[in-house]
């Protein structure tokens, strides 16, 4: 195994078990609400999966953040390595933990999103409801029939997936300026992620970009992303010291 | 020539850390690089691990510039605790094995064996004390030519101090190896000391052999140590 896949793996050891086990009990506990209130589980689904959805997909860009400590690096840079593997490792441990948010995410909206709208749906016409995923999918011919009618509300899961991947971007980008500039401290760093982030959104507000559900978005967001990872990357192997 | 720095110099906002520090240490020699809280050490010490880039100046190991080849075969002890805290001991060792192909992992077992660390332990459990001993396991554990110790007896208690001092001049490899520790228990590894620096605000204000300094200035290291902290000796380096 090579330096890099070695980081990876201590990476995902430290901070990616522990995610992954908070991503596990976050949907446990949604699926218990789910089948134990029946009868209050559409608010309850749908005020802890709209918040807590956004949550799990800004939790890897923290992650990230927090593995950038300078006071801990003295091991890591005295190793023979060059410093992108670092860096790259670390990045690379987030995104997976990003890439298990969106699958999570996704199965979550299509298996039980998506069948309780429908569900409520047939209550407010029919008067009883009794819709889950398995019923709905002869309706719509098949399973990706089923798909691209209730696409949207994967969609919703698949742009905070891309918004999360510039997050991603924007905080690598200011980690590497923490080990470049002395007085740029960890107050100023997550400032400045609030504040590009922030402004990446203005700008596309008042720009003929869509933001939101389009694909161009989705492309704006996925350059926007590696563009700054790669500004990153190369200002921490340039320049990164201790 | 082990280590040779020409005009190293290193400034932070407002300071500078190192300035025009130019000195060089032989192989197998112990260097004691000694001076009060602010002289520069750590930023020397970090600079020749490669961990810190010099504003000025350079520094050749074994007649490469600091790189990731010097990395090879330099182990670097800070003065902190550099193991990941949430490691087991072994799998640290282990980890840290597979950076370096010389690496000796029954040398690695005998050691924490002889300095009493559980390897099943988890790091960020361990005292101070047996965070100082696995610093020790890891310089020892493969054959690197420089070891950088910073502070290495700091905030450890006696006994413990006098096992890492035993293991430090029983397993360096006299002749082969270039140890250079700084620390500001001077008197505890006094008689090991070959070489010597002083450090002050940033520069070398007295160089020269233990041996030779001791007998022209008719005191110990500690004794001249104290001398120029308090500003009595004036700029000889």
């Amino acid at each position: 195994m090579s330096h890099f896949w070695r980081l990876y793996a201590q990476e995902m050891r430290n901070l990616g078990v522990r995610y992954l086990i908070f991503l596990i009990a976050y949907f446990a506990i949604n699926g218990i609400v789910y089948f134990t209130h029946i009868d209050k589980r559409i608010l309850n689904i749908t005020l802890t999966s709209s918040l807590m959805l956004v949550i799990i997909f800004i939790i890897p860009p923290v992650l990230l953040a927090l593995s950038f400590r300078k006071d801990k690096e003295h091991l890591a840079f005295s190793l023979p390595m060059r410093r992108a593997s670092i860096f790259l490792s670390r990045y690379l441990a987030a995104f997976t933990m990003l890439v298990a948010a969106f699958f999570a995410a996704a199965l979550w909206s299509i298996f039980v999103i998506v069948p309780l709208n429908l569900h409520q749906m047939e209550q407010s016409y029919i008067g009883v409801g009794h819709t889950d995923f398995f019923r709905m999918i002869p309706y719509y011919n098949d399973f990706w029939g089923f798909l691209l009618n209730e696409s949207h509300y994967f969609l919703y899961t698949k742009v905070l997936l891309f918004y999360s991947f510039v997050f991603l971007g924007i905080v690598s980008l200011t980690c590497s300026l923490r080990y470049m500039f002395r007085r740029f401290s960890e107050f100023m760093s997550n400032l400045s992620v609030l504040i590009l982030f922030i402004a990446l959104y203005w700008i596309g507000l008042h720009n003929p970009i869509p933001i939101g559900v389009g694909h161009e978005s989705m492309i704006i967001s996925l350059i926007a992303g590696l563009l700054f990872l790669a500004i990153g990357l190369f200002l921490f192997e340039k320049y990164g010291e201790l | 020539m082990l280590v040779e720095a020409r005009d190293v110099a290193k400034k932070y906002p407002g300071k500078w850390a190192l300035d025009g520090v130019t000195f060089s240490a032989d192989q197998g020699k112990v260097l004691g690089v000694l001076g009060e809280n602010g002289a520069g050490k750590s930023t020397l010490f970090r600079i020749i691990s490669g961990i810190t880039r010099p504003t000025r100046g350079t520094v050749a190991i074994a007649g490469m510039p600091v790189s990731l080849e010097t990395r090879k075969i330099v182990a670097y002890l800070p003065d902190i605790n550099p193991f990941y805290e949430w490691m087991r001991v072994m799998e640290q060792m282990e980890f840290l094995a597979s950076f370096y192909p010389e690496w000796d992992m029954n040398k690695t077992s005998e050691l924490l064996a002889f300095l009493d660390v559980s390897p099943n332990d988890r790091i960020g459990e361990l005292s101070r004390g047996q965070q100082a001993k696995l610093k020790m396991v890891y310089a020892f554990s493969w054959p690197s030519r420089l070891v950088l110790m910073d502070e290495p007896l700091g905030g450890i208690d006696p006994p413990t101090r006098k096992k890492v001092i035993s293991t430090l001049f029983h397993e360096f490899r006299y002749g082969e190896q270039g140890i250079f520790i700084c620390t500001h228990l001077v008197s505890e590894v006094e008689e090991f000391i070959e070489d010597v620096l002083y450090m002050k605000k940033g520069k070398i204000v007295l160089s020269d052999q233990a041996d030779l300094l001791r007998e022209k200035k008719g005191k110990s290291l500690t004794g001249i140590f104290e001398e120029i902290a308090e500003g009595r000796m004036r700029d000889e380096g």
